[in-house]
This record gives structure tokens, sequence and C-alpha cells, in this order.
């Protein structure tokens, strides 16, 4: 049966690169397709594209932009909420929606998700409400990354006592209400959503039943894999790609130190293309190191700047291993799943959703998280062991946007029988 | 060109009937004729006696003068005035061509202490018989600060101020330069007592380093209101020395600051409970309770939402230092659906200063997006914790009473169903508490009770068993204890209002609960702690009252002594039954 459904993004995809942004349209362009009237909002900070008296303004006839900016980013809650929630219960009542997916809640704030409950009370409805993490903001107010603000050390659990440890300005008390204020708020989610087996145990371990999430993957577009890269007579599989934001997080800076631990004859032949940007945002402290790295091995580093998703078919094409370095847990990463439907065996941090979604010698590679030696040395063996094509061969498909849409119509189906 | 003279007048104040004047003036020349006063219309010639040159060190040293030259004066004029007068202007004519003329304008402060220790200085070095007839003359004596002497004894009155009418508190120091004694009266009082105090500053240089305990604090009680009048005080020492002063009887600025003044010299020791008992305990509460009395407040209450009919259950919670609880408490409290029409939940805002005019919007708000009902209770003036329950009960409808503290908070639902069901099954049952716990799951609260504190002078202190260990005991009980603590008291209404509800003599918090605990045992009632259910108190939330420990411990000391004295008894016989 039709539905009616709204899916409430923090962002557009249009303005910011994220993966969860991303999943989340590609939902609300496939249900569409399918035939469920479903329009998309998303919060945004840019002030210069808002009209006088309303948060919302309209972007491709059913994607409706909402002006947020956060009051307490430490509890999640919005400024203006008076006014934001009259206007979201008005653009409820004219969209009618009967079912209400949240994709994060950072930006959004946590208000709309009991603001969604009320409407549907008011107005007698049975419909549901849903909620896809992306990351672990309600676990972590470190970004919601669970890596230590200290030392950027992972960090296995929270706890108030822990929690106290990263940030000195907060008692320990603090987190427990910060907690309890996140959970009094996730009582009103009908089902969660996880993308990775990862995400979810953090938040089973968290608190949430486990019985209230479900795993299902962010569906990508189909496409055709791509053949592996043409190799001359007497080459090698030397060329690593670096696909992502040059922060920390995402450890380049463990990729190009593992040069260093490249036998002279190896690295003569090893080419690192970085594909993203972003190294002006991070710390002066890591911005000389990553330009000192770039500058050392100049003749191996190809420096390609930002990507648009749609080239990302061509720049796959001419590269044969792509490298996450990550050194925090990583969810679902849009790159490990764009490289397996291009066919690109995956060199990883050996944790978190990484680790799940790459098998170890079977479609990728683990490395030791944080461990330049390491990964050289799976470098070395990657260039110097025959392997690749028994890797090309496993690397199954991602699930496709469609299967992974019906698999949430399934669920909403599901609810709506309750 | 002339020459600008510099001058400086430190200092001037009119003493019975003499105008004393402080100062310096760079002039070689200077020269008594060439100085007039005017005091508003009439014009004075100073003369001679009225004036004498001081050695000025600062003043010759940032000037780069000798030691023989003199700029500093000391005028003193004898002026018989009816009233203190509206302006007056020292002039100087200079010697220079144009005769210059300097028109100062003075104006009368205190002396400080150094001022006067200037002018003793120059009296001992100087032996000038006009200042020495000035300071033979012990009845010039000034209302505050400066020393005055009478060659063997010496005092200074730091502050005399009104604390209650009838009562005022006296500090300050005095010794003899003939013996190691100085003993004080305040003549016309009907009691005083009068305490020694080792003071720091009196270590100084100055005062040979032997009049460290030269320090001194008192209250005396008078028959009349002794609100801007005089009081006289009697110093002598054991060879008949003796000086008599006459003091202004000062306002004072409030309660917080007055008992926060009165409680500074006070030492935490052995000799606390005595001045308590002796008339620091009965000046203090009459003290607070005279403010709290001479408040005049108005509670206003507004509903958001419905009006709760016939609830099952009202709580009353009083904000204070902090409003965002409210968000967070009816966030959590919603989850059950006891909280939609069966619950009377009241909040006391106790903290008007910060919160008075936006509590409304906030509240307005937070009914919209969380849609339980509660009451807002508002009033003008911080009233403290007791105060605030009491007002915000007058307000319950309930025959069920909860008392509940803003920083604790659900673990699970139905836990205020499970309280009331618990309650159904007691005995005689005065109050019943709960388990809370830290953030860290640890124990903070299981129960109160009561022991004698040796340091303490044996005085009942309230304990709290086991705060901050682990809570190993899952199992669920409910038993008959001393007291329960105040964060989460289930009781009936008709029980507190019986008592009075919270006691009101406890100052700035702390001690209510067990004092409510008593009031209701001596009705024969009994408190009652379950292990169920279980809630969260975080407890260093809440913002403290105290920034300054040391008066923080003696307010404690005094409301802790305030409880033995009403319940000595009825804490040991407790205690004899419960423990043995």
């Amino acid at each position: 049966m039709a539905k009616k459904i709204l899916i409430i993004s923090h962002a557009h995809p249009a303005f910011s690169k994220g993966g969860g942004e991303l999943a989340a349209y590609n939902f609300y362009k496939k249900y569409n397709e399918m035939g469920h009237d479903t329009y998309f909002m998303a919060t945004h900070q840019k002030e210069n594209i808002i009209h006088g008296d309303t948060p919302f303004s309209t972007f491709n006839e059913k994607e409706i932009l909402c002006y947020s900016s956060m009051h307490d980013p430490f509890f999640n809650t919005i400024t203006n909420r008076g006014v934001v929630l009259n206007n979201f219960n008005e653009l409820l009542d004219y969209i009618r929606p009967d079912i209400i997916h949240f994709h994060h809640y950072i930006n959004i704030g946590l208000e709309l998700i009991r603001s969604s409950k009320n409407w549907f009370e008011k107005n007698d409805l049975d419909s549901k409400i849903f909620l896809t993490f992306h990351e672990y903001m309600a676990i972590c107010a470190h970004n919601g990354q669970m890596v230590k603000t200290t030392n950027n050390k992972l960090c296995y659990e929270s706890s108030p006592i822990e929690c106290a440890q990263c940030f000195p300005e907060k008692n320990s008390g603090e987190f427990k209400l910060r907690e309890l204020y996140f959970k009094s708020y996730f009582e009103q989610i009908d089902h969660f959503v996880s993308p990775s087996h990862f995400l979810k145990q953090r938040y089973v371990e968290w608190g949430v039943e486990d019985s209230k999430i479900s795993v299902i993957e962010n569906g990508q577009e189909k496409v055709l894999k791509l053949e592996k890269r043409e190799l001359r007579d007497g080459k090698k599989r030397s060329i690593f790609a670096f696909f992502g934001r040059i922060n920390i997080y995402k450890g380049i800076d463990v990729l190009l130190e593992a040069l260093d631990y490249l036998p002279e004859e190896i690295l003569l032949h090893t080419e690192i293309q970085i594909h993203g940007s972003g190294l002006e945002n991070e710390n002066e402290k890591f911005q000389k190191k990553v330009n000192a790295l770039m500058k050392k091995f100049r003749k191996n580093i190809k420096y390609f700047g930002a990507y648009e998703p749609h080239e990302l078919k061509n720049l796959m094409q001419n590269i044969d291993w792509v490298v996450m370095p990550s050194i925090w847990w990583e969810n679902a990463p849009l790159v490990i799943q764009e490289s397996l439907k291009y066919g690109r065996p995956l060199i990883v941090s050996n944790i978190g959703g990484m680790a799940e979604q790459v098998e170890h010698l079977k479609n990728g590679i683990h490395f030791q998280c944080r461990n330049s030696q390491d990964l050289a040395k799976w470098m070395i063996k990657s260039i110097e062991i025959d392997f690749y094509d028994k890797l090309y061969d496993n690397i199954r498909e991602p699930i496709w946007i469609d299967e992974a849409a019906n698999k949430h119509l399934i669920l909403y189906e599901k609810y709506e029988k309750i | 060109m002339t020459k600008k003279i510099m001058y400086s007048i430190d200092n001037a104040q009119f003493i019975d009937g003499r105008l004393i004047i402080i100062g310096w003036m760079i002039d070689d020349t200077l020269s008594i004729e060439d100085f007039k006063l005017k005091i508003d219309a009439n014009l004075y010639d100073i003369k001679h006696n009225d004036f004498v040159k001081i050695y000025r060190k600062d003043v010759n040293r940032s000037h780069k003068k000798e030691r023989s030259e003199l700029y500093g004066f000391f005028l003193m004029k004898e002026i018989d005035l009816e009233t203190i007068p509206s302006e007056i202007i020292l002039t100087y004519n200079d010697k220079s061509f144009l005769r210059s003329k300097y028109s100062i304008k003075i104006i009368l402060k205190n002396f400080t202490l150094e001022q006067y220790k200037l002018i003793l200085d120059e009296y001992r070095r100087m032996k000038n018989p006009a200042i020495d007839d000035f300071f033979k003359d012990n009845s010039l004596i000034e209302d505050t600060k400066p020393p005055m002497q009478n060659k063997s004894i010496v005092y200074c009155i730091d502050y005399c101020i009104n604390i209650n009418g009838d009562s005022i508190f006296i500090s300050g120091w005095a010794y003899s330069n003939d013996s190691n004694k100085v003993t004080i009266k305040a003549l016309d009082s009907e009691k005083s007592y009068f305490y020694a105090q080792a003071r720091d500053d009196l270590e100084e240089e100055d005062f040979n380093g032997k009049h460290k305990h030269a320090g001194f604090f008192a209250i005396a009680k008078f028959k009349h209101n002794m609100q801007n009048q005089k009081i006289t005080l009697e110093f002598s020492d054991e060879f008949d020395n003796h000086i008599t002063a006459h003091i202004d009887v000062k306002n004072s600025s409030g309660a917080k600051e007055l008992s926060q003044l009165m409680l500074k010299p006070v030492e935490v020791d052995a000799g606390f409970k005595n001045k308590l008992e002796d008339i620091y305990g009965v000046e203090l509460s009459r003290l607070w309770e005279n403010y709290y009395n001479s408040l005049d407040i108005v509670p206003e209450i507004k509903n958001y939402g419905s009006i709760v009919e016939n609830p099952k259950l009202s709580i009353v919670v009083p904000l204070y230092g902090r409003i965002d609880f409210m968000e967070y408490q009816t966030s959590m409290f919603l989850a059950d659906d006891f909280f939609k029409n069966e619950v009377e939940l009241i909040y006391v805002l106790d903290d008007p200063d910060k919160f008075y005019d936006i509590i409304d919007g906030v509240a307005r708000e937070l009914y919209k997006l969380n849609q339980i009902p509660f009451k807002l209770v508002k009033y003008k003036k911080n009233l403290g914790y007791a105060r605030a329950n009491n007002i915000g009960s007058r307000f319950a409808t309930s025959e069920m009473l909860l008392l509940l503290n803003s920083d604790v908070f659900p673990i699970k639902t139905g836990w205020t169903q499970r309280l009331l069901d618990i309650y159904k099954t007691l005995q005689k049952p005065g109050v019943l508490g709960c388990k809370l716990l830290f953030e860290d799951d640890s124990i903070q609260h299981v129960g109160m009770s009561f022991k004698r504190e040796t340091s303490l002078n044996e005085m009942w202190v309230n304990v709290h068993p086991y705060k901050g260990m682990p809570d190993t005991d899952k199992s669920f009980f409910v038993k008959e204890i001393p007291a329960v603590t105040g964060a989460c008291m289930l009781l009936e209404k008709k029980n507190y209002d019986l008592v009075g509800g919270l006691s009101e003599d406890y100052v700035l918090g702390d001690f209510e609960d067990s004092d409510l605990c008593l009031k209701l045992m001596e009705q024969e009632l009994k408190i009652y702690y379950s292990s169920e259910p279980e809630l969260y108190h975080l407890e260093r939330q809440s913002q403290s009252l105290f920034d300054d420990k040391d008066w923080k411990y003696k307010i404690t000391f005094f409301n802790c002594w305030q409880q033995t004295l009403k319940w000595d008894k009825r804490i040991q016989s407790t205690m004899e039954r419960l423990n043995g």
C-alpha cells in the first residue's frame, strides 16, 4: 500500500558530502520511484537562503530545507525551539505523513522527535517514527566518534566517569543526565535502523533493546562492476587510493607514514592517489605533519583534490586498491560501499564498521589500526604477492538501493500492523 | 610661568567640635598665614595652635626631599557647629608673584588605621602640645576605626552593628601597655558576651608583635531598641587604667552579610557550642527569622496544561540554581502515563533573581513539548529550601505528597506508583524514602541515621551510610529507619500539615529532612526506607549556596546545634530502639 513518508536528515547532500545525508537522500528518491509519496526535510545553517518569517524553504519540489542551529550541542536541543516546533507542526499538517524517518538527530534537535509523536497523538494517528543511527552521538559527546579527546585513543565504552575524563570542565553527573535525557527521547522512537552490525552493537551496549534495532545497510545505486585496471607487462598492483576528507580521523597520515617503511625498490613503483580535501580545516600541527609527508614523498603522491560522486567511476577505474586507514571506528563508510560496487579491494583498519564490511584476505585486507608499519607490510604483500585477483573475484556487490529500500518498507509494514 | 604646587588632602573629619585635616603640600614657603577655612558661609583663620607640620616619609621619598624637610601637615581647628556643614573649602595662597589661590574642597570621611598610625608616629616624635592636648581628651572617640590611646590602653573598634534591634555585634581589638589583659564591658547592656580573638593583622611591627590576642568580638543585648543609638564600652586593665568609648551603632546590610560577619571571628572548636548556647544561637536564629518575616512574599501560581482533578499524588520540586532540571525531569516523567492525569506536579522557583522573568516562557514551551501538566509557583525573593517546600505544598491537592529534589531522575517507569503501593503496606507510616544512586550507580542514599560527633561536642550529626560505595544488594526490602533524605520523601499531606511542614529554623537548608522525620516520630509515626524504586540523585548538580566554605561549615554547625537542642532525647531513644 502506498505510503506518505517524511525523511528528516541533518543535512542536504547538495550542500554537504557526508555519507549519512546521501544515504537518506537516496532512500527518498527510491521511495518516490517506488510510488510512495516521499518528502525530504534537511536542516541547514546557511543564513543567506532563509526567508523572513519561516525557517523553511523548498528545494527541488519535495525537498524542504529547514534552518536550524543548536542551542545546546551537549543535549542536542535547538534554538528558537518554540518557533521551529510551531512551523514543524504546520509542515506535518501540510504533508500528513504516515511514517517519519529520522536520519541523525544532531542539528535537527531531539525535540522534533517528540513533536512528531505529539502530532500523531493529536491527530489520533497510529503512525510510526523511525531513526537511523549514523554515528554515536547519543553515546559520545566527542563528535559522536568514540575517540578520546585527550589523545584520540579509541574508546570502547561510555560511562559517566569515563566521559568526564574527556571533558574535565563537566562533571560525571552531567553525563548521566545526558544519557537519561537522550533515552527519554529514544523511548518515543518505534524502531531504529543501523547500517552496520558494529554500530548496532554499540547502541545495544549503551542500552537500546536489541530487538529494537534492525541492521539495514545503506543501499547503493546499481552499477556494473568495473574491470580490473589493465596491467602492462611486468607492472604490479601498486596504485593505492585514498578517498575522503583529509582529517585526523580518516588517518591520512597513517597512510603517508607507511611509505617510510617501504623498501626502495617497491617505493619506486608505488603510487598514492589522494582524492579529497579539507586539510586547511585541521589544526596547525596536523597540517604541518601532512604537508611535510606530502613533500617528502612527492614523487609517489598524486593529489587530486575533492571529487563529485558521479566522478567516482572514472577515478576507481585507474586504481588497484582503496585504502581506508581511519583511526576511528567508522560505521558504514560510503567509500567502502563504493569500492565494493566498483570492484576495488580495500585495505582497512581492523576496527569497527570497516572490519565488518571488509573480510580479511577474502575481499580485502585488514591492518593494525593506526600502525603505519603494519600497513606498509600489507602494502608490500599486496604488491608482491599475487592475491589481487582472488580478492577481486570475491568482492560481492553491496546491497543495492532497491533492496535496501524494500527492507525498509517491509519494516514499515511490520510496524503498521502493530 | 607659575609653578603649580603639588598637594594632597589625605583625610578630614569632624570629631567632637574639631575639624581635623591631614595632608601634604610641596611648598617651601608653606606657612600657616596662608591658609583659610571656609565653612559654608563662614571664614576662619588658621592659627598657630591649629596647625602642625609633619614629616611625611612617603611624600619626601616620592618627591626626593631631605629628611629635614616637612611637607605634611596636621590641621585641627575647634569649630562650633550645630550640624555637619555642607561645604568646606580650604584656601591657600602661595607666595608666588601672582599669589595663586588654591581652593581645596574638603570631603569628610573616616580616618583609616594608617592615618592614625601616621599621626601617632608624629605625635610620639614631635610632642607638640596641641596634639598632646588633643589626644589627652579621650572622649574624642570616633565611631569606627582609629585607635585612641590613653597612655596605657589602646583600642580600635572595627564593627558595631545592630543585629536584631535590641542586640549588637561588636568587633575590634584592645591591649594595654601596662598589663596583658584588658577587660571590656558594654555599659547599660542587659547581658553581653565578649570573646577573645587571635588576629594576624595585630602581629605587625607597630604593635610589637605581642598583641596578636588583643582581638575581641562580642554580642550585647539591651533592654531597648538600639538602632541609631550609641553604646558605651569601658576598657580597663589590671592596673586600674580605663577608657570609655562611645560608639555609634550602625545598621547592617542584610542577614547573610551580617551572619557572615558575626561568624567570621568564631573558631570552630570546642568553644563554638558554648558561644551558641551563650547568645550566638538565639541571635542568629532571630536574625534569620526577622529577615524572612520582613520579606513581603505573595506567591503566584500558574497552571500549564489542564488541571489534574483528584490527583493520586502531588509532587513538590523546588528549583534553585538551575531551571533546566525542569526540562530533563518532565522529559523523563512523561514515559509514565500516570503523569498525564494522575500526578499533580508542582515546581517552585526559589531563585527569582536569575529566573523570575524568564521562567514562564520556559515553562510554556516545556508544556507544549512534553505535554504533561504541571504547576509553577514563583515569588520575588529567595526563601530557602524549607519555605519553598512549604509554600509549594500549600497548593498540593492530593492526599499524598512527594517532596522531590530537582536533580532526582527515574530509572524505570512506574516509580511513583511503586512508591504509593509500598506506602499502603506500611504500619503507621510517617515518611517513606527509597534508594538513590549516583551517576556511577553507587549508593547515594539508602536511608539516614544519627551519630554523636566527638569533634562537635558530641552533638548529633546526620549520617548517610555507604555513600559512594557499590550497590551490591539488589534485593527488595522495606525497613524502619531513623530518617530519610528530603531528596525523595513520600508522606501524607495531612501529616505534613500536622507537624507544620518543614521547619524554617534551619539556616540555608540542611537538617530539615531529619527534623521532619523527628517531628513525625514525635507523633508516634514511623520512618521507612524501601530498596525500590531506585532513582538517580545527581547530587553535585545542585548549585552550592556557599561560596565561602568556612562560613558554610559554621552554618552547618549552627544547624547541627539547633537539631540537637530540639531533639537530643528523641534521637537518643530512636537510635537505641532501632539499633538495639
